[in-house]
């Protein structure tokens, strides 16, 4: 089977070919820091990295992150204003802006909300809604910091 | 020499693209699939949020001469006719309207500087807008990726 490895320093997934009977620990680095934690996407608590792939719910082409940050501070920049928030490392760019645009974040109206992406400072393109942002961290850091800017409309 | 081996640079370029875990990801997850590729052209779709009496995805017709220096170029195609499609067919919306545009180019390119008609027509747009300029480092997905943005946002209002 195939699965995509989301990994730190990476927007872009690998994908790795792995037997289903593989286990997980199979899919993590392990170094001189420890041993690196697997999430499925969009999950809080890491797998445990005894069980095989298939036991863990990782299914063909599904998407895991491995990483060393259990939680990964968010902190987005709007206007002149910033607020941050933990996320799991595979929580994807579209839950924070979701969480950006939310309630408990700048709390914009549902039409203005559709109208704003998320960037890292300086990168020459937005965020794609599918990079995981634990993906985003810097090495020897668990904090990310991003930009919620307006969508682009091309005239002239 | 291997039919891989013939193929010129840029078509190599494009066929390794297409199997990268980005343009995988892509098909994986619905946003868009290869229909064709017949080079330097190539059909690919991409879906679109539901909307009232609007189809679920929309067929590109690309030029892909020159790849990755050159940026793709695409136009919106009817597959039922093979030409491109018409005015009444176009996505609508603030963006929509404005990238999909049927009065530019014969409906033959998009109006956003990711595609290579549209930027080579805007040279001020590089400058201005170069989170979504096309230059060589950029591939086919992100293409992809701008033109399903534009499809599955809230300002996207169908056909």
């Amino acid at each position: 089977m195939q699965v995509y490895v989301h990994t730190a320093g990476k927007e872009d997934p690998e994908l790795v070919e792995v037997p289903p009977t593989a286990l997980v620990r199979e899919l993590v680095v392990v170094d001189a820091n420890g041993e690196e934690l697997v999430w499925l996407e969009e999950v809080d608590q890491p797998l445990d990295v005894q069980l095989t792939l298939e036991a863990a719910g990782i299914r063909h082409r599904g998407h895991v992150h491995r990483g060393r940050c259990r939680k990964v501070t968010v902190s987005v920049r709007f206007n002149a204003d910033s607020k941050a928030h933990a996320f799991s490392p595979a929580n994807t760019v579209d839950r924070v802006l979701r969480w950006a645009t939310g309630e408990h974040g700048f709390d914009l109206p549902p039409a203005e909300a559709a109208k704003h992406t998320l960037a890292v400072p300086g990168a020459d393109h937005p965020l794609d809604p599918r990079v995981h942002i634990g993906s985003l961290v810097t090495p020897g850091s668990c904090d990310v910091k991003v930009d919620l800017l307006p969508k682009v409309r091309f005239e002239g | 020499m291997t039919e891989a081996e013939l193929r010129a640079p840029d078509e190599r370029a494009l066929r390794e693209h297409l199997t990268s875990p980005r343009f995988q990801q892509g098909v994986d997850d619905g946003r868009w699939r290869l229909i064709s590729l017949d080079w330097p052209h190539a059909l690919i779709s991409v879906s679109a949020a539901i909307r009232d009496g609007a189809p679920k995805e929309f067929v590109l017709r690309f030029d892909l001469s020159g790849y990755p220096q050159v940026g793709p170029t695409a136009g919106l195609w009817d597959s039922s006719s093979g030409s491109y499609l018409g005015s009444a067919g176009r996505p609508k919306g603030d963006r929509a309207s404005m990238v999909f545009r049927g009065d530019w180019e014969q409906g033959r390119a998009l109006y956003a500087p990711w595609d290579r008609v549209a930027l080579t027509g805007h040279p001020d747009w590089a400058q201005r807008h170069p989170s979504h300029s096309w230059n060589s480092t950029r591939d086919l997905a992100f293409y992809l990726a701008n033109v399903f943005e534009v499809l599955n946002s809230d300002d996207y209002l169908g056909v």
